[in-house]
């Protein structure tokens, strides 16, 4: 290859027709720079929440009264342990703290710190924390999102819930999560399942629902059933069920991203359709004069093949680089505004680095093959008329 | 081939291969972990994405670092969850 | 057809279409050019001297007739065929050039030997002696565009010898040169002559009536070959 008067002539042309590529790379480069930097967006964040969905309970037991959700008493666990099959029966207690005319909303969530999994999960989020401390007094720990609104809000050091039977109730900031934690822990607010029902003014026999798990995926469908029998107000949510919100959560959000694939995509066909005149025209007596000089039809398109795939495997590294940049070491600014704008509060989340080959080749694809087609059909369009007409 | 063909090879090969050492270099089990013990510890793992159609939108609000909600209806009308008139700063 | 004929033309029409108009180009064309003879197509602008020296040097193909060279029928061979032959047997010197401007002298002349898959070396070492028949060595790393017109003509010269064909065919060679290169191109062409090549000239500057070794003028005339002048071998 580095002794082929064909790829000499073929960089060789490249390199001093580089201004009339560059025009070219350089669109390619932003549009492959959007597409690719959504999908990597994308593909992170489904990849963390695909990882935490293991740790949720195969299934959740909640009261609905009215339509609305009210605790559960805690002596429903008993009668669940008694079902054959069921594990890890836990009890959970959370509910959406709204902050001063219901414009923003923290979630409370209670933990029961002398359970040794939730132990070990926060040394694992946290290496110094003093569990001992934090259980003397008041303490809550709090996601990223939550603490940068009670700063703004000047409530540097805690806050005063006021509980529904009337009552104030002063917790002071242990600690913030860090940041890595903030994809689910954003607008948590973490403290003792006790200091929970006391803010939720539940008594000790109330929770807000019932987690537990069934090992054997078999039997699923009949501990669903026999659940829903136990009472006539009770609800039971799945592991699929959840999965299923998440879907739904990602076709909302794929709403948006459908307009703006839409709008790469029209501009794409813009850009083929401008190459494909612009080949035709001004390549058309370039073509014939290569053809006049003993040129067959397919050295003609094999030199502008090569020149294309050059163009697009030069827009593709950069696009794609830019992007891996961008979302995974810049942390994707502005375009993380689309996948977290709703969110309740301010989010400044850490994407993971995931490169997907399916991904990255679908990219490619996507790009290279209309891109290609759309220079070698005119080429191989003026390659087989005469050269001398060509050349005209 | 021609020297700047090899001097943009070099580069767009070096681009892959920075690319690589990132990728692999990266601390990917370190936040992974981090949101997987809060989902054990909590055993909840819902997005912080919060979207009740009722909740104001926080993207492109945030002025100054300070979150600022206006009411469309009453703009002159002075923010409901602001308290920096009650204290001083 | 004589054994020393190197092209033969036989009954060669050329007409083209035009919605219902069909207008014809070339009629009734018989032609043989021997080896080593030098021809001059004389004729004005529009004579069909240029579209037949496409169709000898397989630019264009004729709409009914026959064109042979070396006694190999070249008007219906597939393009992979004809690209050889057209590589191989044939160099052309346009009126315009048609040297591809952001590329050096040298890189221009290399062009025909690329589909060959020569090494680089032979490569280079063709176009050097080319440029210097051509008389254009110090220029070689000039780009085309900042060369001058009489210069640009002997970049094109080197281009069409390169692949050490056997045939020239010039298109009007000296349209766009003044005088003085005009002389300076008849010069180079006359050592080509005595190298042997076959060297067909369409032209209809009259420099040409006094070429000292041409072997035969041929008048065209709306198409038509009208008689042959020949000069006799010099």
């Amino acid at each position: 290859m580095r002794n082929s008067p064909f790829f000499h002539f073929l960089t060789l042309e490249f390199f001093k027709e580089r201004k009339k590529h560059m025009g070219v790379i350089a669109i390619s480069l932003v549009i492959l720079f959007l597409l690719s930097s959504v999908l990597f967006i994308s593909s992170s964040i489904r990849y963390s929440l695909e990882q935490t969905l293991d740790q949720e309970p195969d299934f959740v037991v909640q009261r609905i009264q009215g339509g609305e959700r009210v605790s559960v008493p805690t002596e429903w666990m008993d009668r669940l342990l008694e079902i054959h099959g069921i594990s890890s029966v836990t009890a959970r207690v959370y509910g959406r703290y709204f902050f001063k005319s219901k414009e923003k909303s923290f979630l409370i969530v209670g933990v029961d710190f002398m359970d040794e999994q939730s132990h070990k999960a926060l040394r694992t989020i946290m290496d110094e924390v003093d569990l001992r401390e934090f259980l003397k007094g008041d303490n809550m720990l709090v996601g990223g999102g939550v603490s940068h609104y009670l700063k703004s809000h000047f409530y540097p050091k805690g806050y005063t819930f006021l509980t529904p039977k009337g009552a104030f109730k002063k917790v002071h900031l242990f600690k913030v999560l860090p940041r890595e934690s903030n994809l689910i822990a954003n607008d948590m607010i973490i403290v003792p399942i006790e200091l929970a029902q006391e803010i939720f003014g539940m008594n000790e026999e109330e929770v807000s629902d019932i987690t537990f798990n069934v090992p054997n995926d078999d039997e699923w469908a009949n501990v669903e059933d026999k659940i829903s029998s136990f009472h006539y107000d009770l609800r039971v949510i799945t592991k699929n069920d959840i999965k299923k919100a998440y879907e739904n959560l990602y076709n909302y959000k794929g709403g948006i991203f459908l307009i703006l694939f839409l709008i790469t995509i029209v501009t794409f066909v813009l850009i083929l359709y401008q190459r494909y005149s612009m080949v035709y025209s001004s390549e058309r007596r370039h073509i014939g004069l290569l053809r006049a000089l003993g040129w067959s039809i397919n050295d003609v398109l094999k030199l502008k093949f090569f020149e294309t795939m050059m163009v697009v495997i030069v827009a593709y590294i950069l696009g794609v680089g830019l992007a891996y940049l961008y979302v995974f070491v810049l942390g994707a600014p502005l375009l993380r505004e689309i996948f977290l704008g709703g969110a309740n509060l301010h989010n400044v989340i850490t994407l993971v680095p995931v490169l997907n080959f399916g991904i990255l080749s679908s990219i490619f694809l996507i790009y290279a093959v209309p891109f290609v087609s759309a220079v070698l059909i005119p080429v191989w369009k003026i390659a087989v008329t005469d050269p001398k007409e060509a050349m005209l | 081939m021609i020297k700047p063909f090899y001097v943009a090879g070099s580069l767009l090969l070096l681009i892959i291969f920075s690319i690589g050492v990132h990728y692999i270099s990266g601390d990917r089990m370190g936040i992974t972990d981090r949101v997987n013990a809060v989902a054990s510890m909590t055993r909840m793992s819902s997005p912080s994405f919060s979207v009740a159609y009722y909740e104001p939108r926080v993207g492109g609000t945030k002025i100054g670092g300070v979150e600022k909600a206006v009411n469309i209806a009453y703009p002159e009308m002075m923010p409901l969850d602001r308290m920096d008139f009650v204290y001083e700063k | 057809m004589t054994e020393n004929a190197i092209i033969t033309i036989e009954n060669l029409n050329k007409h083209f279409k035009s919605g219902d108009l069909l207008s014809k180009v070339l009629k009734d064309i018989n032609l043989e050019i021997e080896r080593g003879e030098c021809i001059v197509l004389k004729g004005v602008s529009g004579s069909g001297k240029t579209t037949l020296l496409s169709i000898m040097g397989g630019l264009d193909r004729p709409s009914s007739g026959k064109v042979l060279v070396e006694g190999e029928s070249i008007s219906k061979l597939p393009d992979l065929h004809i690209s050889h032959f057209r590589a191989q047997k044939i160099g052309m010197i346009f009126q315009h050039f048609n040297l591809f401007d952001h590329l050096t002298a040298t890189e221009n002349v290399m062009i025909p030997l690329i589909p060959a898959r020569l090494s680089m070396d032979e490569v280079d070492q063709k176009v050097h002696s080319s440029l210097k028949l051509a008389n254009i060595s110090h220029k070689a790393e000039s780009t085309a565009g900042r060369l001058s017109g009489g210069e640009k003509q002997r970049v094109a010269i080197a281009r069409a010898l390169v692949s050490d064909p056997a045939i020239i065919l010039c298109d009007e060679p000296t349209a766009n040169l003044d005088r003085d290169n005009s002389l300076k191109f008849i010069e180079i062409l006359g050592q080509l002559h005595e190298m042997g090549k076959t060297i067909v000239v369409a032209t209809h500057d009259p420099l040409f009536d006094t070429l000292s070794f041409a072997n035969r003028v041929v008048p065209m005339e709306d198409g038509s070959l009208v008689g042959s002048i020949s000069k006799g071998l010099q």
